[in-house]
């Protein structure tokens, strides 16, 4: 999957002074690898979402392209069955996204007749095999069960193994697991990465959760007001983090550690700003603790500054 | 010696639901030495908001028992009649800070006259001295003057989350109760009010409650531990001891699994799910996920003091075992 320049506005009302424009997405670029997966970090309101969102088609983008597997389906209107099959998505809620009527049989059963397949005991074998990719054993147990009779984690599972069942090659991860508990997080990330290696997936993992990036990505790309403003290796990235606003990321997050209460943690003022109306320069400028002449004038691009970590920050000529 | 602000003994909170007698804050103990913060950190459901509503004496209608002793410095808070209580203690003494409260602020009044309203109502002050004293507030929390005549709506995230707090603290409370107060934040503003609680404890000696479900977060303020599970408090102590020696089989697992950022640990996981508060397990009730389970367990385990200010509800530390 690669995406170029891919811009996704959403127009709001056409109010007293002509329309207005959230500019949600707002030129990234970025490429996504069988057995890579891309963590874009960012909090809410960044672009994330929209972004995951427009990679999948699921809304159209404003510019730019979006090309899977060499084609380029930008603005590919006809029937989209090959690329459901290909290009898949888990929520970030496991309780809104499955339907309390259905059971787990039929939840799973529902996206391969979808896409047309017909002959039931295929879709026994590959529901089966699915539930156990994920660890829902024995799988016969969960077939007559309703959501509501799972754990949150549990749910999740079902969501993930919703998402695998038509054998995807690209996977938009959407938080899969900030409304899990704490202590089940882990473990379900395990999982979800040893089946993306197990089966060369592409995966875009969006999150707000920096910690988790270290354990279970491979890059890493940190989205600011509709930009990337940072792009690595997670390894890179995480280590030496060039951009100020990765740094505030970084800084913000606490380890567990009793000697937190002793200390302030250092801050960056202020809040995102709001997307209609985005500060001219570098978005991140007013609350840039380095900020210098050039940053509330002119836009900085993505730069690699070093081999494959990429910057778009004025300190870096 | 600091003398305790608080001291919790075998405090009960059940509700009733046609589901059954839900056992939601079973038996607990701890207390909070003036000025220092108590977290208490616990998955979804194992009772801590309900360990808070105990406190402040906030009982839904289908409270089925609510016992025990809340000493709130010396004095013993849970006989004390509900007008009293009103009237002396709650939000006087004991104030809270809700879970998801930043979203129920009243949307046609300016922020300023909500918090200034306790001071109309409770204490009979006129409205021009009450948002007198409102202003002052907002200085503590970082807010200019120009923010009391601002709407709910107005507001970002992190203002509003400050405004419940300057409502909490109007009254100047010994005990501020922070009900996951940051969980809805991102993490820039989330760090910025944690920095803002530390300065409000370290300049006013207050003390706190601190409930999240986040560990890392908790040790960013809290002076002492409480590791909650299923309506329990399975293990208490001050948190270079809970965090760093955790004892509880429970508590260790749970402080595994976070994920860090600054050192190389994978996070590991721990299998299962807690039981239900609803007739729970007569014995222990971490013991069907505990790894070093044994015959003791199916008894339900008594508290272990393992020192000082430090206990852990574990056969694993209790004697002849
Ligand atoms: N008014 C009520 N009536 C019946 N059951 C209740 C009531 N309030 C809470 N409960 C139940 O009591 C248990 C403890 O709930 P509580 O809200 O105290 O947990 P919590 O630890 O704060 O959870 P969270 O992390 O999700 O906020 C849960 O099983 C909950 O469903
Ligand atoms: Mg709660």
């Amino acid at each position: 999957m690669k995406l170029e320049n891919l811009k996704t506005y959403y127009i709001l009302r056409k109010g007293l002074f002509g329309r207005l424009v959230v500019k949600a997405v707002d030129g990234v670029t970025l490429e996504f690898k069988a057995g890579e997966i891309t963590a874009v970090v960012g909090e809410s309101g960044c672009g994330k979402t929209t972004l995951g969102r427009t990679s999948l088609k699921l809304i159209e983008p404003t510019d730019g392209k979006i090309i899977f597997e060499d084609r380029d389906i930008t603005h590919y209107k006809g029937d989209m069955k090959w690329f459901r099959k290909k290009a898949q998505i888990i929520f970030q809620d496991p309780f809104q996204s499955l339907n309390p009527y259905h059971s787990i049989y039929e939840i799973l059963s529902e996206p391969l007749v979808v896409l047309g397949e017909k002959d039931r005991s295929v879709i026994d074998e590959k529901i089966i095999s699915v539930l156990n990719e994920v660890k829902m054993t024995p799988p016969e147990e969960y077939l007559t069960k309703y959501p509501h009779m799972l754990s949150g984690g549990q749910r999740q599972r079902i969501c993930i193994a919703r998402a695998l069942l038509v054998d995807p090659i690209y996977l938009v991860a959407d938080e899969p697991v900030s409304m899990i508990d704490a202590s089940s997080r882990a473990e379900i990330l395990t999982m979800f990465r040893n089946i993306q290696k197990e089966r060369d997936l592409a995966v875009m993992y969006i999150t707000h959760d920096i910690a988790t990036t270290k354990y279970f990505s491979d890059l890493i790309a940190v989205m600011y007001a509709g930009k990337i403003v940072e792009y690595g290796p997670t390894k890179k990235v995480l280590k030496n983090p060039l951009h100020p606003y990765t740094q505030a990321l970084i800084d913000a997050v606490p380890d567990p550690d009793p000697n937190n209460r002793f200390r302030m943690r250092p801050v960056v003022p202020g809040e995102p700003p709001n997307p209609i109306n985005p500060p001219p320069g570098c978005r991140f400028h007013p609350r840039c603790p380095k900020r210098f002449e050039p940053c509330d004038k002119e836009e900085p691009v993505l730069k690699e500054v070093e081999s494959g970590h990429y910057v778009a920050c004025h300190l870096f000529k | 010696m600091v003398k305790n602000i608080l001291e919790v003994r075998d405090l009960y909170l059940y509700y009733k639901t046609y589901k059954g007698i839900v056992q939601a804050v079973d038996g607990i103990s701890f207390n909070i030495p003036e000025g220092q913060t108590l977290g208490i950190v616990g998955e979804s459901g194992c009772g801590k908001s309900s360990t808070a509503n105990t406190i402040i004496r906030l009982l839904p209608k289908n409270t089925y028992k609510y016992e025990g002793s809340i000493k709130l410095n010396g004095e013993e808070i849970t006989t004390i009649p509900m007008d009293e209580f009103r009237r002396t203690i709650r939000w006087r003494k004991v104030a809270m800070v809700f879970q998801g409260a930043m979203n129920s602020l009243n949307p046609v009044l300016k922020v300023g006259f909500q918090v200034a309203e306790p001071l109309i109502v409770h204490l009979g002050m006129d409205k021009s001295e009450a948002l007198d004293r409102a202003r002052q507030v907002f200085e503590k929390i970082g807010l200019t003057p120009a923010f009391l005549d601002r709407y709910p709506h107005e507001l970002s995230g992190g203002m509003r989350q400050r405004i419940v707090i300057a409502m909490a603290m109007i009254m100047n409370p010994q005990l501020l109760i922070l009900d996951e107060p940051t969980s809805a934040l991102d993490v820039s503003i989330q760090a910025q009010i944690m920095n803002l609680l530390k300065s409000l404890k370290k300049e006013y000696h207050l003390s706190m409650i601190f409930i999240t479900h986040d560990i890392a977060l908790a040790s960013d303020i809290s002076d002492l531990l409480a590791v909650m599970y299923a309506g329990e408090i399975v293990e208490y102590g001050p948190i270079e001891e809970v965090l760093l020696n955790p004892q509880h089989p429970y508590a260790q697992k749970l402080i595994a699994s976070i994920p860090r950022l600054r050192e190389d640990k994978e996070p590991e996981f721990l299998p299962g799910n807690p039981p239900g508060l609803i007739n729970p397990p007569k014995g222990c009730r971490f013991a069907s996920r505990c790894p070093y389970r044994f015959e003791k367990c199916s008894e339900a385990p008594d508290l272990v003091w393992i020192n000082g200010n430090h206990y852990v509800k574990c056969h694993l530390y209790s004697e002849g075992k």
